[in-house]
């Protein structure tokens, strides 16, 4: 079950590369942007890059997630999901997945190359990958259970952001607090961690609740 | 036919408001083996409602709805459920696997035959037309062997020779001891005797 939901939603990612490019080159140009606009200052450009280059990935998944629920929705596929025989939470979390494949994964790939582009020593590259390898779920999920959430309404797109954007505060707490911390580093990271491991037990429900309420309209 | 045909589902006294509007209240009714019920009434009247309510995807309302022995059905609602960056294999392997059944690839190619998408069985199902779209829905109810079919306008966007093929499935359906309840503005053409409900609009 979980693995055909998983190879469905890849299957349409592939054939659709422009949803998930687009808050990649999103990512991209934001990131350009940023050295341009704060000048050539690489003292300055080093103390902001961690929270500017966390900023720019979660406004990524945000602008991302919007056609998460919502093309099911509109087809119908939605409602055989929540009538199907399995459980709803594990066909939630499998598309989940896929849209962390499609848009964390390639966040997480590309931030060696944003450490560069902000003019960060190498030795950054590792714990801006680890950050974000751990936050970049998290945020997959919050961010679903937005797209679950406001499925159903006609504005939703205008609602999910405000619902979504305070969970993720935390998050990014969390993530820039253990790039920036140079010795007590490790304890953000293992909180970042109880943070993903908590809401990928706990979140696939919350999703699951949404949606069978979104399509009992 | 069945001989003694098993009651699949009882219905008692439904009632269901929405909107502030009551849509039916006091609706009984029942349905057995090979029997189908075709749910009449004018547009806004609940009939997509009391569908909806049937495959528990709506449960705002009251009253009992008792389901005998197995109740595993299939809801074919006013959209598809039809991916269009998919092509129609892809479609109905997803859509059963989500039953819980495992079909045959052959199988599968068979009943695109029968429905007549043959040539169409690699294309995407974004270039597929309404009726053909609608004709991978089909091939769906014929693969899954469950005993209760809901259908919401089945005859919509079909041809002739859609409507044909969607007869003929029903017919085969009642006849191995499903039930079936569907809504149809049309005169449904199925040979077995039909059964109708009429939902009136309540004031």
């Amino acid at each position: 079950m979980f693995i055909n939901v998983l190879n469905r939603e890849l299957r349409i990612a592939a054939r659709s590369p422009g949803e998930w490019l687009q808050p990649l080159c999103f990512l991209l140009i934001v990131m350009t942007l940023f050295p341009l606009g704060i000048g050539p200052s690489p003292g300055l450009l080093a103390t902001l890059a961690p929270a500017l280059i966390w900023i720019t990935a979660l406004m990524a998944v945000l602008l991302s997630v919007d056609r998460l629920f919502r093309d099911d929705f509109e087809d119908g596929t939605l409602e055989q999901l929540v009538l199907s025989s399995g459980p709803v939470w594990l066909n939630s979390l499998a598309k989940v997945c896929a849209h962390w494949l499609f848009t964390g994964l390639p966040i997480v790939c590309l931030s060696p190359f944003l450490c560069i582009m902000m003019n960060l020593s190498s030795q950054w590259m590792p714990k801006i990958a680890l950050s974000l390898l751990l936050g970049t779920p998290i945020l997959s999920l919050l961010a679903a259970l937005g797209g679950a959430l406001t499925v159903g309404l006609r504005q939703g797109s205008a609602l999910l952001p405000v619902i979504i954007m305070p969970l993720m505060i935390p998050v990014l707490i969390l993530a820039t607090q253990a790039i920036a911390s140079p010795a007590s580093g490790d304890a953000y990271f293992l909180w970042l961690g109880a943070l993903l491991s908590f809401s990928l037990t706990f979140l696939p429900l919350a999703i699951a609740a949404s949606l069978k309420v979104a399509v009992s309209r | 036919m069945i001989d003694s045909p098993l009651i699949l589902c009882h219905v008692r006294n439904l009632a269901c408001e929405r909107n502030q509007r009551t849509l039916f209240s006091g609706l009984s009714f029942r349905l057995e083996q090979g029997q189908i019920l075709h749910l009449k009434g004018p547009n806004g009247s609940g009939k997509t409602t009391l569908l909806r309510i049937l495959a528990g995807l709506f449960i705002d309302y009251d009253g009992q709805i008792e389901w005998q022995q197995d109740h595993r059905l299939i809801y074919a609602g006013h959209q598809y459920a039809v991916q269009g960056q998919l092509t129609p294999l892809e479609n109905l392997s997803f859509i059963l696997s989500l039953q819980g059944i495992a079909v045959a690839r052959d199988e599968i190619y068979r009943a695109l035959a029968d429905f007549g998408l043959e040539d169409t069985r690699f294309s995407l199902c974004r270039e597929l037309s309404e009726g053909q779209r609608k004709r991978v829905t089909l091939c769906r109810l014929s693969l899954s062997k469950r005993p209760i079919w809901l259908l919401d306008e089945p005859y919509s966007a079909l041809d002739e020779a859609g409507a044909a093929l969607l007869s003929g499935i029903c017919e085969q359906h009642l006849l191995s001891g499903g039930g079936l309840v569907m809504t149809s503005h049309q005169a449904v053409p199925i040979t077995q005797p039909i059964d109708t409900l009429e939902l009136q609009p309540c004031l």
